[in-house]
């Protein structure tokens, strides 16, 4: 039986090369894109660090370099980074029958079916046919777990003389080496409160941490501690997750794009986020039986303000209508006019699948034009039943084929001043007609 | 289950509201004089014998199956401009582009030239590498080490618009 061997592939500076595909003179020139609103930022290529900016560092302490240094600066282009990341994945798959999608520019592939001896040429020639295919570069880890991938990944990216490709399966002289090097807080897995408590007790390197006993880990960090530390040691416990996991919870929030301080404005937004949610409900075939609604104010300002109010659903439903009534009543009673609101956001939790909905009591009576009517269970099914599932999939379907939004609830309001700011973004070169490159001839 | 199609005429006076809310322009009533009936069904109607083609319906032809090879790496662009009237690709045209093709001579290309897209024919001259024009007001543009260079990918169908 073969042991376990993971690549981990992973795309340079995802959204920027995302940019520059479309707009070459990012391969060179500096490059930033901005985060949600344009506040900071969340990307930047190699010619952008070189000019000392860090990620994370606020817009406004870049601005100036816009002139004196010819940096460039992009909103963050979600549909155009979506593509994209679809097509890198979908390119990976001809080289792995299992590929595991692990984040938007990140996947783990399984490498079991290529000789040991050929797994670099293997890796350099996945690198050459996504850079072709799709425009992006990769790097590419690779080990017997999933720990040590992402170990051998990170090296591969940052070293000058790998090009980009790093094999360490089994390679136990190479892997001691290099956790050696390797800081504890680089570990994946290891998370900040972690970090604090390895630190204090001396455990800088990831070396060290996969060489402590196995008693002491799991009582400090629990099983998962120990998963990783077992993987740090080569025995591979985390599988690939091929299918993805059912989710517990589906959130839509934003940050308002300039504070919202009237009532009817809020309400928009939290028809907008709800509207949205529902709609991915839909996509995903669940219902919800609990709603909350958080709305909260500019952590950067004074007075912070942070509330939120949460209803049952007797019924589960992923129905926008019913969803909507729920998440305005919920919202009169958030409503405050002392308050600049910043940032609101609805969450469903308690999810079902939508075709196993436990009809209550009360269901029964509401069905035949609201005259109390007890259904038996020897009753026929009315076609008004259908009635609200074959709405929301009529709007749906518009919506997907014009455009989103093109049907929406007059709660969701038109004007919309609050939508997020992103005064910097480029085309959607690939999912818009109107937005597609234009060549010179 | 009937629903009734009915002809309009349009209102002849125009709302307009004040500037904060939507323009209304034209107001339409609906017309009732005339009516046409249409069948309209909610439930599909089981006939009483099943069609004698059922066992040789076909799929719909689809554009996108006949002229996507690679989808994750086909890409379309516009064009402008009128250098590639000889290959048939007008200003306006819309071309579908594949990265995945490896490009040879002969082949239309979409090249990255000092930062730019552009679209030209690809022509090895032996040693030499040039990006040919399909029009004579056009002459070929040589690329040689000091060029910034790189091919995009290769254009493998243009769509004109005829009406």
């Amino acid at each position: 039986m073969l042991k376990q061997c993971l690549a981990l592939v992973d795309c340079n500076a995802f959204y920027c090369s995302s940019q520059a595909v479309f707009e070459p003179r990012f391969w060179t020139s500096p490059l930033v894109v901005l985060s949600n609103n344009d506040g900071s930022v969340v990307a930047l290529n190699k010619a952008a660090k070189n000019l000392g900016i860090q990620k994370t560092q606020p817009f406004f302490q870049c601005r100036a370099l816009m002139q004196s240094a010819n940096l460039a600066v992009r909103s963050s282009n979600f549909p155009l980074y979506g593509d994209m990341s679809a097509r890198v994945m979908e390119t990976l798959r001809q080289f792995s029958p299992s590929v595991e999608v692990y984040s938007v520019d990140e996947a783990f592939l399984c490498l079991k079916h290529v000789l040991p001896q050929s797994r670099t040429e293997y890796a350099h020639h996945i690198r050459a046919v996504v850079l072709q295919h799709t425009g992006i570069p990769i790097s590419i880890g690779i080990a017997e777990t999933k720990t040590l991938a992402k170990v051998a990944n990170k090296i591969a990216k940052h070293s000058e003389n790998l090009d980009e490709v790093l094999d360490i399966t089994e390679a136990l002289a190479q892997q001691q080496e290099l956790l050696a090097t390797l800081s504890v807080l680089d570990v994946w897995g290891v998370g900040s409160q972690w970090g604090k408590m390895l630190l204090a007790e001396g455990i800088d390197t990831a070396l060290k941490l996969r060489d402590l006993p196995d008693w002491w880990v799991r009582k400090r960090m629990g099983v998962v501690g120990l998963r990783t530390v077992f993987e740090l040691r080569g025995w591979s416990c985390l599988p690939l997750e091929l299918v993805p996991r059912r989710r517990k919870s589906l959130m839509v929030s934003r940050t308002f794009g300039r504070s919202v301080c009237n009532k009817r404005e809020l309400e928009e937004a939290i028809a907008s986020f709800t509207a949205r949610a529902a709609y991915k409900l839909r996509r995903e075939q669940l219902a919800t039986s609990a709603l909350s609604i958080f709305v909260s104010s500019s952590r950067f300002k004074e007075n912070y303000y942070y509330n939120s109010a949460r209803s049952n659903l007797l019924t589960a439903s992923n129905h926008t209508p019913t969803l909507l009534e729920y998440a305005l009543t919920l919202t009169q009673k958030l409503w405050r006019d002392d308050v600049e609101f910043a940032k609101a956001g609805v969450r469903f939790t308690k999810l079902t699948d939508e075709d196993v909905i436990q009809l209550s009591l009360f269901d029964a009576w509401q069905l035949k034009d609201k005259q109390p009517v007890q259904l038996s269970l020897f009753d026929e099914c009315d076609l008004q039943e259908k009635q609200p599932e074959q709405l929301m999939q009529l709007v749906d379907r518009l919506n997907i084929h014009y455009s989103r939004d093109t049907l929406r609830f007059a709660a969701m309001g038109t004007h919309q001043h609050w939508q997020t700011r992103a005064q910097y973004r480029s085309n959607r070169w690939t999912t818009r007609w109107e937005e597609i490159p234009v060549v010179k001839c | 289950m009937y629903s009734k199609l009915a002809t309009s005429f349009p209102n002849q006076r125009c709302h307009r509201t004040d500037s904060s809310s939507v323009l209304v322009e034209v107001v339409y009533e609906a017309d009732y004089s005339s009516c046409y009936k249409l069948p309209l069904f909610l439930i599909p109607v089981v006939a009483g014998f099943p069609s004698p083609c059922e066992d040789y319906l076909e799929g719909k032809l689809s554009l996108d199956e006949h002229l996507i090879k690679h989808p994750a790496a086909t890409f379309f662009v516009r064009v402008a401009g009128d250098s590639m009237v000889g290959a048939g690709i007008h200003s306006g045209d819309l071309l579908l582009v594949d990265r995945a093709l490896k490009p040879k001579h002969g082949n239309i290309v979409i090249a990255v030239v000092n930062g730019e897209l552009t679209v030209k024919r690809l022509h090895y001259a032996g040693e030499r590498l040039l990006l040919v024009a399909e029009n004579e007001r056009y002459s070929p543009l040589e690329i040689n080490e000091f060029t910034e260079f790189q091919i995009w990918g290769v254009v493998t169908n243009a769509i004109h618009p005829l009406c």
